[in-house]
């Protein structure tokens, strides 16, 4: 029962509340990455954050990664069989990857995998209040216990993309040469003239360093600023997920539009 | 002992969104005695003790430490005060990821230069005044309720500070439990003279244990004095909450409309 | 405290392996996949040649003699004098081009792109830096080809 003017009052109170959300996630980001680390101290922080964030994706990634090469080659031979192309699969594969599966799907599993449980463990710290113990000791969360997780993120998502990658190409090899028996020599040249390392596979490199960036803001930021209870904790894992898919997603065509653009 | 309060706070006023928390309140905490803070639930008692940590700036006031004042210190130098405090929080707020002994030390290994060997030492002790030596490699999740709480005051008093609170601390232990840290809570105010604040609002055991009490309610004090004293107060608010009447002035009913007229009515 | 370190060093351990795979990765991406190889990265010079019409010859599409990528065209321009195309070529710094070669649009296969063909000559003088290759074949377009075509025909 509200009327247009209550309804557009309610509409900009939502706006302005997304504004102050967007900024105080930007102070949480600054106090973390710009304050000079204690290197003795943080750096095995990082180094245990990068195995569980980095390396205990790789399961998930290496699977999704195969598979979707395979199916891609399923899928690329069915239709380039028609023209008689069957030889371009080699580059329909690497290029579709290098350029937007690797990027984009391993930055979505990302963001469900090792966001959400970024989230979770920093919103379940500070419901028991881990963090406030942390600042009574004169310890700054910020630095122990958000930073290592950004830097993890960040550095992590690259080398998932990379493997990612990696792995499609072993997938569509597998079903291309293996089994339905196109020619390996053809299915590497032809991919190696149709691929550019600068063009392709440093594009792609650069993707997933944006959204390793962003993803890893908003997970550490979600659970850094959630209501300290556990529907508060729930409720801030679903947003890690939601927002980091549609971010990449939106940030993908924005990169893609200005890499075509001859960056 | 010093007549100097430990902890004063002068005409504070708190609020969180439209609500107020604390309305002009004040009260001392002399030096070396052992205080409670009591009152309904949702008085702001956590609040009061996070006001006097740092960890929230009051609306209009002051509260010092000693002579410093808390609320108006800057980063760096509210960290250094902050070695004065000690805090045990309801959730005891163990770091889950790292052992009994990591647990105690952390406080040492971040803010003391000290070595392995004597913070080591210092571990042990702490761990054997709350009667958990035997414990030390134990991960948070192995402890029981109660050895999780002594843990975690042994933690809190790590550095010897001068202050400490206690936040809800017999809420949801056993008797013997409650028993083991009501012992350490005496040894720790009279031996090593250690200021106490209990936040609690379990009258028995608090009344047995302190020196002094403050009953707030709606933001303001509503009775304050020694426990045998605020046994006979007037204050029908006070009575209410120490003798654990379910109804009076805060009542029973939330306020609604006449029972007859709402059986009959329709909505 | 032993157990701590024992842990840790499993961790790096791990840690470790994760960066290797990755750069394992990166180095199988660049050189397997994309054929990055030690001439594509080396430097080359700068060529021009003017067509009619370029056709359907792209910026970075490659340059060939005799069917081996010798560089890459960088630029096309229309030359407002001239009205014609000009295309600036990069040719790899081995390579060297007789100053009496062909430069023509050419097509891969039948349906393919278009690419930069240049046909020797037998001069033993080649071009240099920011020379012009003076003769050129414009790309064949499909429309003017079935007009004279259609023409032979009603002869």
């Amino acid at each position: 029962m509200l009327s247009m003017v209550q309804r557009i009052q309610s509409l900009g109170a939502a706006g302005i509340h997304f504004v102050e959300r967007v900024g105080e996630a930007g102070l949480v980001l600054l106090g973390a990455i710009f304050k000079k680390p204690n290197l003795h101290k943080s750096f095995p922080l990082l180094i245990q954050q990068i195995y569980m964030v980095g390396f205990l994706s790789l399961p998930i990634i290496i699977v999704a990664g195969s598979f979707i090469g395979m199916v891609l080659a399923l899928q690329g031979y069915n239709i380039l069989e028609k023209f008689a192309a069957a030889d371009e699969l080699g580059p329909l594969v690497a290029l579709s990857v290098a350029r937007e599966l690797g990027p984009v799907v391993t930055g979505l599993l990302f963001a469900g995998r090792a966001g959400s449980s970024l989230t979770a463990e920093i919103g379940l710290m500070k419901a028991t209040d881990q963090l406030s113990s942390m600042e009574l000791m004169a310890v700054d969360p910020l630095q122990r216990v958000v930073a290592p997780r950004f830097w993890a993120g960040f550095y992590s998502l690259p080398l998932l993309t990379i493997v990612f990658s990696m792995f499609s190409i072993f997938g569509a090899y597998a079903v291309g040469v293996d089994w339905i028996g196109l020619d390996a020599g053809s299915f590497w040249s032809n991919m190696q003239a149709s691929v550019d390392f600068r063009i392709d596979i440093v594009n792609g490199i650069i993707k997933s360093i944006v959204f390793g960036f962003f993803t890893t803001w908003i997970a550490v930021y979600q659970g850094y600023a959630c209501v300290p209870t556990s529907e508060g904790i729930s409720h801030a894992t679903t947003r890690t997920v939601v927002f980091s898919s549609l971010v990449i997603l939106g940030l993908d065509f924005v990169l893609t539009a200005m890499m075509m653009g001859g960056w | 002992m010093s007549s100097q309060a430990c902890v004063q706070i002068k005409h504070l006023t708190f609020s969180r969104g439209s609500r107020k928390i604390f309305d002009d309140l004040s009260l001392d905490v002399p030096r070396g005695s052992i205080v409670g803070i009591m009152g309904p639930s949702g008085t702001g008692k956590t609040t009061l003790l996070r006001l006097i940590s740092g960890q929230l700036s009051p609306d209009q006031g002051s509260i010092f430490l000693d002579d410093d004042e808390i609320n108006t210190l800057s980063r760096s130098r509210l960290y250094q005060v902050r070695k004065k405090m000690g805090m045990l929080f309801q959730s005891n707020a163990l770091f889950t990821n790292l052992s009994v002994f990591d647990n105690i030390a952390y406080p040492l290994r971040e803010r003391a230069d000290l070595s392995e060997a004597f913070i080591r030492d210092i571990v042990l002790m702490k761990l054997q005044a709350v009667g958990l030596r035997g414990a030390r490699h134990l991960m948070p999740s192995d402890l029981s309720g109660g050895m999780a709480r002594r843990v975690a005051l042994a933690r809190a008093i790590a550095m010897d500070p001068e202050l400490i609170m206690y936040d809800e601390p017999f809420t949801g232990q056993d008797p013997i439990s409650v028993g083991m840290i009501v012992k350490l809570m005496r040894l720790l105010n009279k031996s090593a003279n250690m200021t106490s604040i209990i936040v609690s609002h379990d009258i028995e055991i608090t009344f047995n244990l302190v020196d002094y009490v403050f009953v707030l309610a709606d933001g303001k004090i509503i009775g304050q004095g020694k426990p045998d004293e605020l046994r006979n107060s007037a204050n029908a608010q006070v009575r209410q909450f120490l003798n654990g009447l379910p109804d009076g002035p805060v009542p029973f009913h939330y306020p609604a409309k006449d029972y007859a007229t709402d059986l009959m009515g329709e909505n | 405290m032993n157990t701590k370190g024992k842990n840790k060093s499993i961790v790096e351990f791990w840690v470790g392996i994760f960066l290797l795979l990755g750069i394992a990765g990166l180095v199988f991406l660049a050189f397997q996949v994309s054929g990055l190889t030690q001439k594509s990265m080396s430097h080359g010079y700068v060529l021009k040649a003017n067509f009619d019409n370029v056709g359907g010859l792209k910026v970075r599409a490659p340059v060939q003699i005799a069917g081996v990528v010798v560089g890459r065209v960088t630029n096309i321009e229309l030359n407002a004098q001239t009205y014609q195309a000009e295309a600036t070529l990069l040719i790899y710094d081995q390579y060297t081009v007789p100053n009496d070669s062909t430069a023509s649009i050419l097509t891969q296969g039948l349906l393919g792109s278009n690419y930069l063909g240049i046909t020797p000559g037998y001069s033993t003088v080649s071009y240099q830096a920011g020379n012009v290759i003076q003769r050129t074949n414009s790309a064949l377009i499909l429309e003017q080809l079935i007009g004279q075509f259609l023409f032979n025909m009603k002869k």
